[in-house]
Formats: structure tokens, sequence, C-alpha cells
């Protein structure tokens, strides 16, 4: 019979005879140099304790498993089933213990930070989950602040990631659905939902999706979600990340799927509409009143990050008859000492920032703080001062970058419609900017992602739902709402 | 055409948006003076009112009858449809031409901006219904935004003494029924659409109707009250009403009412085009890239005639024209009512 190898392994079963089954081990990991056996008898009965080193806790280990199990008796001239018997019925060891018959669970656990017993003669091995690798502690998400939320943030490590959700939904009807999933890593994801109001069937759709995704590793959520994103075509997504265990269960709780990644700290839920990337948890902690001005001024950011600067150079190069007499005549006398045209200073400064953005974000965090004073500086000062670029698009640009930083969600879209709004009002005014937001408004609008259109609930229009739109819906009407994904108009999840 | 599925209140607000990219060149004294305009609109919407019954009876659009029923007449359908469509989407696009030329850009090539804009319309009628369907909920909030900025704006000038009653005679009435009339292929578009509607409250088409005329009777008086005597001296008087109505901070906001046509231009196009694309299926079935094909016959069309400085005016008003809305609306949806009443009838009898 052939050893299994790296290749073949998952299905095989595991021998009765020990020496075979560390053989076996051997081969399929090729002798890794972290791979620990340690060998020793019960009761004259060869046994094994395998784990990786590092990935283990050793005073776990010490203190649960080895001193118990070496100081084990069983019983005078104890075979190897009656010692696999004793162990199983009368020793837990630890809280996570699994028995393992094939090699692909062994493995996928060993992986895992658990450590496997196996016995001479027992074709099962144990598997105790005693877990010591270094982990990073839960923090304040890095890319989602707020004011009055809680400080914690999902980590790396998807059994922490797991206990903040649920410790915030302490109900039977939260469900985590373990598998692992791409071809050669192995990632643990976990599918969550409550079962009383997530339709099964997207359940259904997204366990399908996940279980066929042909990746060899998921290191990061942006791998999975265009597998998983009905509207990959499309400028815009369907799906949402979050770094917030709150917000996770907010959406949770509304009749959605979340996806926890380990290795990642970010989360996936499906799906997403467009009007929530305008919509914190602050909103809610807020007064409503407060929390409706915010809101709008979010919208109305949007749309300044967006159009802004496309407008300012559409309007001054084609429409200037829309200024007054004063602003028209300030804004020529600043534009008439630059050399270039306004469309080429607005891409240029805005492809400066970016450049400037991204070495931020890449520096290491004790030279960031030069990179934003030599920004500020070359860009802001010292091109202004040479007359290279006027300082009311400076402005405007300012006002469009630092607009576009309260609706972090829609960067990518936000960066990306800004330099082609850009172009076109240089081309074609104002003309050009309004193609440019059809055909942006008709791609959004034709997303619909496992059947719920992501312009609801504005389009397809639901009246009840609106309110959180226009306004922020007070806490007694939303406890009588019992508002869910499923109830807006023109969604239709069981399709 | 695959059979999508959106609400009544996007349908009618879809074609409610196509009805007023044709006000925008709207000019309410081409036929006679006000009074004639206004009895005119609304005898003409009470014809679409009558004409539209079998569209409501009906359950699905009257080439796709024809065609289960009467092959050869279907198709028949299907191709005159398709005409219609065709020119009335050549027609919208060369009205559109000479709005850019004349009030935005006099020196460019408008040509060319027309093709840019046939590129996105062929892009978004190839989205679908739905999408469209949806956008137009939201343009017309803006559009809703729009008119109430114009409203505003234009209240100091309102001056009830321009609008004065002149005598009607029948042959300017008729003349603007039939105007009117010609304006309102989106009802053709209805007989069309109506299809895709999930809900079976059809008669919400008498909604669209009362709400176009309660927007074109309102422009019509605002214009007159407004305007006056001017708005006969101008080729685009909803345009100008917007730009002499303009906020205390801006000279003249003309540029900014640009943008609500334009997106407008796009939803009215581009839903055309997918409706082509959809006859085009059922007449050459076999036909790729059917939007696009649609494109390049209504930019051949807009190219033949402005190239060559012809005035396109009276082919559509023999091709397009109130009697031809009035017999692709209601008789040929009639035809095909009858034909499937006794269609049905006879296989009731043989059973």
């Amino acid at each position: 019979m052939n050893m299994p190898d790296a290749y073949e392994f998952k299905e095989v079963s595991i021998e009765k005879s020990l020496r075979q089954n560390i053989s076996n081990l051997k081969n399929i990991l090729g002798g890794s140099s972290d791979l620990l056996i340690n060998e020793f008898l019960i009761d004259d009965v060869p046994c094994c304790l395998v784990c990786f080193e590092g990935m283990i806790s050793i005073q776990f280990i010490t203190n649960l498993i080895l001193r118990p199990l070496t100081n084990l008796h069983v019983a005078e001239n104890a075979t190897s089933h009656d010692i696999f018997m004793h162990i199983r019925d009368r020793m837990l060891l630890a809280i996570d213990r699994g028995l393992c018959t094939q090699y692909g669970d062994i493995i996928r656990r060993l992986m895992s930070g658990f450590a496997v017993l196996f016995i001479d003669g027992v074709d099962t091995a144990f598997a105790y989950g005693v877990q010591g690798y270094s982990i990073r502690g839960i923090s304040e998400p890095s890319s989602e602040g707020n004011i009055r939320g809680a400080q914690e943030g999902f980590v790396e490590t998807v059994r922490i990631s797991m206990s903040l959700v649920r410790r915030r939904i302490k109900s039977p009807l939260l469900r985590f659905e373990l598998f692992p999933v791409t071809t050669t890593a192995n990632v643990d994801v976990i599918l969550t939902y409550m079962a009383d109001r997530v339709p099964m069937r997207l359940v259904k759709k997204i366990r399908k999706k996940l279980e066929s995704m042909p990746l060899e590793s998921v290191l990061g959520s942006g791998y999975v979600e265009p597998f998983l994103d009905n509207t990959h075509t499309s400028f815009f997504s369907g799906v949402s990340v979050t770094e917030r265990p709150d917000v996770f269960c907010a959406k949770i709780i509304e009749g959605r799927v979340g996806l926890l990644i380990d290795g990642t700290p970010f989360a996936i839920v499906i799906p997403s509409l467009f009007i929530e990337n305008f919509q914190t948890l602050d909103d809610y902690n807020f007064r409503p009143f407060y929390a409706v001005l915010i809101r709008w001024i979010r919208y109305l950011a949007f749309f300044l990050a967006i159009f802004l600067p496309a407008v300012y150079v559409a309007v001054v190069t084609f429409h200037p008859e829309l200024f007054n007499h004063t602003l028209l005549v300030t804004l020529a006398s600043a534009e008439q000492t630059a050399p270039l045209p306004l469309a080429v200073e607005a891409f240029i400064v805005l492809l400066f920032y970016e450049i400037i953005r991204e070495a931020g974000v890449r520096l290491p965090k004790s030279v960031g703080g030069a990179v934003s004073i030599v920004g500020g500086l070359i860009i802001g000062d010292a091109a202004v001062s040479a007359g290279i670029i006027s300082n009311p698009l400076l402005l405007a640009c300012a006002i469009s970058v630092t607009a576009s930083f309260v609706v972090p969600n829609l960067n990518q879209q936000i960066t990306t419609l800004r330099f082609i709004t850009v172009v076109a009002g240089g081309i074609s005014g104002l003309y050009g900017i309004s193609l440019i937001a059809a055909l942006t408004l008709v791609n959004l609008c034709s997303l619909e992602n496992y059947g719920a259109p992501v312009t609801s609930p504005v389009s397809p229009f639901t009246p009840k739902a609106m309110r959180d739109v226009l306004a922020r819906v007070g806490f007694r009407r939303m406890a009588t709402g019992g508002a869910t994904v499923e109830k807006l108009n023109g969604v239709n999840m069981e399709d | 055409m695959e059979k999508r599925i959106i609400s009544w209140g996007q349908l009618l607000l879809l074609l409610f948006m196509c009805r007023i990219f044709t006000l925008m060149t709207f000019v309410p004294f081409a036929q006679g003076d006000i009074s004639v305009q206004l009895l005119g609109t609304a005898i003409s919407t009470a014809i679409q009112a009558v004409i539209l019954i079998p569209v409501v009876i009906l359950k699905d659009s009257a080439t796709d009858v024809l065609l289960k029923k009467c092959r050869p007449l279907g198709i028949a359908a299907a191709v005159v449809y398709l005409l219609f469509f065709l020119l009335y989407t050549a027609n919208g696009l060369i009205h559109f031409q000479n709005f850019l030329s004349a009030r935005f850009f006099p020196t460019a090539d408008s040509t060319l901006w027309i093709g840019v804009l046939l590129v996105i319309c062929v892009y978004c009628g190839c989205l679908g219904i739905e999408a469209l369907g949806r956008s137009a909920v939201v343009v017309f909030w803006l559009f809703i935004v729009a008119v109430a900025a114009m409203l505003f704006a234009s209240a100091p000038s309102f001056d009830t003494a321009n609008l004065y009653l002149s005598p009607i005679t029948p042959k300017s009435l008729f003349s603007a029924v039939l105007d009117d009339l010609s304006r309102n292929g989106e009802i053709v578009a209805l007989a069309f659409l109506a299809k895709h509607v999930k809900e079976k409250h059809r008669c919400g088409a008498y909604g669209l109707l009362a709400a176009k005329l309660l927007l074109v009777e309102g422009v019509m008086l605002l214009i007159c009250a407004v305007l006056g005597d001017f708005a006969k001296l101008t080729d685009y008087p909803f345009l100008s009403l917007g730009t002499f109505g303009g906020a205390r901070f801006l000279q003249r906001s003309d540029s900014l009412y640009l943008i609500v046509w334009t997106i407008t231009a796009v939803l009215n196009i581009a839903l055309f085009l997918h409706i082509s694309a959809g006859l085009m299926e059922e007449v050459f079935t076999k036909m790729k890239f059917r939007t696009s094909v649609a494109a390049i016959l209504v930019f051949g069309t807009v190219l033949i005639f402005t190239l060559t400085g012809l005035d396109f005016d009276p082919v559509y008003n023999i091709l397009c024209s109130g009697y031809s809305v009035i017999f692709l609306t209601g008789s040929l949806p009639l035809t095909a009512l009858i034909i499937s009443k006794r269609k049905s009838g006879e296989k009731k009898n043989e059973a």
C-alpha cells in the first residue's frame, strides 16, 4: 500500500501501528523542522504526542496533557484499547477535544494549534486544542473610527472574532458554520447568520460559492469578495466589509449573512446596500437631530468629494456665466497667472495627493509624519507661490479630498470617479460630468446582489425604510419595525 | 426580449422622465397662443386615455400577442414599431444636438458629443429595464428639486397679465392636439413596457397621463406668466425660464439645468434603444448586439440629416405624427386584442 504524501492524504485513514502513523506523518509533512513528535509509554503501551512548535502553549500542554498522561495508570496489563477507552471516557484533558480517524483531519487540526495523541494499536487519535500561538490583542478598529461606540475590533484569529459576536448576540438562533476553504491553505471561514431571519437559500448559495472558490489561499477579505459579489462587473460592490463587531452584529440581526475569515480582521457582510455606506453606529448613539444633520453632511460630502474639482474646472472653463461678477473677477485673476489648463492643474493636484496618501500608508509610522509635512509644503505652499497652481483650485481639491474621508467605504469609487469627472469636465464641461453621473447612476441602479437591489430602499422605494435614510429613525419606531433586508420592496432573496 | 420585472411606479416615472426630455424643446407658441395650447394638451390627454384602453386590457404587448396568434402580422407590427422608435429616438437626438449647439457649444462639433452620448446610452440600455426604472426614481427627485428652484426663483417675475386668452379656431386647436400627441411617444413605449410590470394595477397608466397633463399645463402657464411675449421669441422657453430665474449668487443658471436635461436624455434614449433591441430580437432572432445596431441606425439617421443640412421635422411629422401615435398605441393593440379574443373563443368552441 502506498504511503500517503502531501498530495494524497486527506481521506487516508490512520493505521493502528504507531510506527506507521509516525512514518506517514513525516512523509506527508516532509520532515518539517517545526513538527514535534514525542514518544512515551502509558502502562507500557507506546504512544506519541504530535504538535507544531510555536502553535501550542507549552504551559497548557504540560499541565493539561503531558502531566496527566505520563502519570496515567489504567490497570495492570492494560491493552491499547483499555487505555483508549479510559482516556476517552474518563479524561477530558482539554475543553476543545476531538477524535480523528483520517490524516486530513489530523493535519488540519495540527496546523490549527492542536496536539494529537496517537496510541499504538488504535486507529483513532485524540486531538486537544492547546493553542498558544501569538495573537494580536483586541484593539480599536484601525479603519472605522467612532466616538461613542465600542472600541473593539475583530482580530486575525477567527475564534476570538467569533467570541466578540457571541457576546453581543446571546441568542441560540445565532449560528456559526465553520468550514475550511481553498485548495491549498484550508483557511477557516465562519458563516454567521440568525437562523430565524435569514433566507436559508441565501446561506446555501453563499456556502456553495465558498466551497467552489478556486483559490489556493485566502490572505485577505479582498480575495473572497469577488466570488461572493454577484455585481463583479460593476463599479460598486454588493458586499460590505467591516472591522467592527457591533456593526457586524447589527447587520446579522437584519437578516444578512456574515463571513469571518481566519487571518484577517475584516469581516464580510452579504448583501450590502449602497445607502449603508453613509450610516455609522455613532448615528444611533447621538440625539436624532444631530444624527440627521451629520447624515446629510455625509451625503453632501460624497457629492463634493466626487464632483467639486470637476464642477469647478467645468464651470470656470465652459460656463463662467454661472458666476456673479465679483466671483468671476476673483477667479479670473487667480487663474490668469496659472500656466497650465485648469483640467491639467486639477489632475496634477489630485494625482500628487494620491501619491502622498499612498506614501503615507506604506511608509513606516516613524517617518509618516514627514511625508505629510513635505507634501503640504511642496504642493500647498511652493506650487502656489511659484504660480504653477491657483489658490481656488487648490481649495476645491482640498475640500474634495477632505470630504472623501467622511465616507471611507467608498474611497475607491470616489477616487476613481474624481479623476474621471475632472477629465470629462475639462473636455466638455457640465455636459461631460452629467454623462458620467448618468452612467454611474444607471450602473449603480443595475446592481442586485442575491436578489437585493443595492439601491434599496431609495429605488425600489420602500417608504418605511426611507425614514432611516432621510433621517435617523427613533428606537421606539425601530423596535416596532422589525426591519430586515428581506422586507424591503424589490428584494427577492428566494430566487 | 427577456422578461424583467419592475414596479408600476418605476415604469411611470421612467416614462414621465421621457416626457420631461421632450418638454425641454417645447415651444408652446409654435401652434398658437397659450389658450390653444392648454386646451389642445387637455384634449390630447383625453384621447390618450381612450386609446390606452386596449393596452390596459391586454396582458402582453401587441407584438407579442400578434406573434403568438398571427405571426406574419406580428412581424409586420414589430417592424412598424421598430421604425417608429428608431425615428423617435433620432428625433430626440437631433433636437438635443441642436439644443447643445445653440445654447452651450456653439463652436464645438456636436456630432461627437452625440456619439459619446449614444455610446453611454447603449451601455445603459444593455443594463436592462430595471436599471433604467430605478434610475428614473432618483432622477425624478433631481428634477423636482430643479423645478422647485426654478419656481422659487421665478416667483417674483410671475405676472398674471401675461395670461390672456385668445380666440381659438378649430384648425389651430386640431394642430395643437396633433402636435401634443406627436410629442408623446412614451405612450407607445408604455404599450411595450407594461408587460414588464409585476403588479396587476395597469390602470396606473392613467396616473402617468394625469402627471404629464399637470406637468405640461403647469410649465406652459409658468412660461407664459414669467416670460410673457418673450416666450414667442426664444427657441427654448423652458430653458429660458431657468436662465432668467436664477438665484441671487448666480448670474445665469441655465448651465445647471443642463445636468438634468443630459441625464434625462440618457434615460430617454437608453430606454428606446432597449425597446428597439427587443423588437429586433422578435424580427431578427439571430441578430447579436442588437442595442448597438439600433444605436448605429439612429446615429446614421442623425448623421444623414446633420451633414446634409436637411430638416428632419417634415420626415418626423409624417412618420411619427399624432396619427402614428394613435395607430401604434390604440389601433394595433386593439387589433391584437380582437384577434386574441377571437382565437380564445375559437379554442373554447373547439373544446
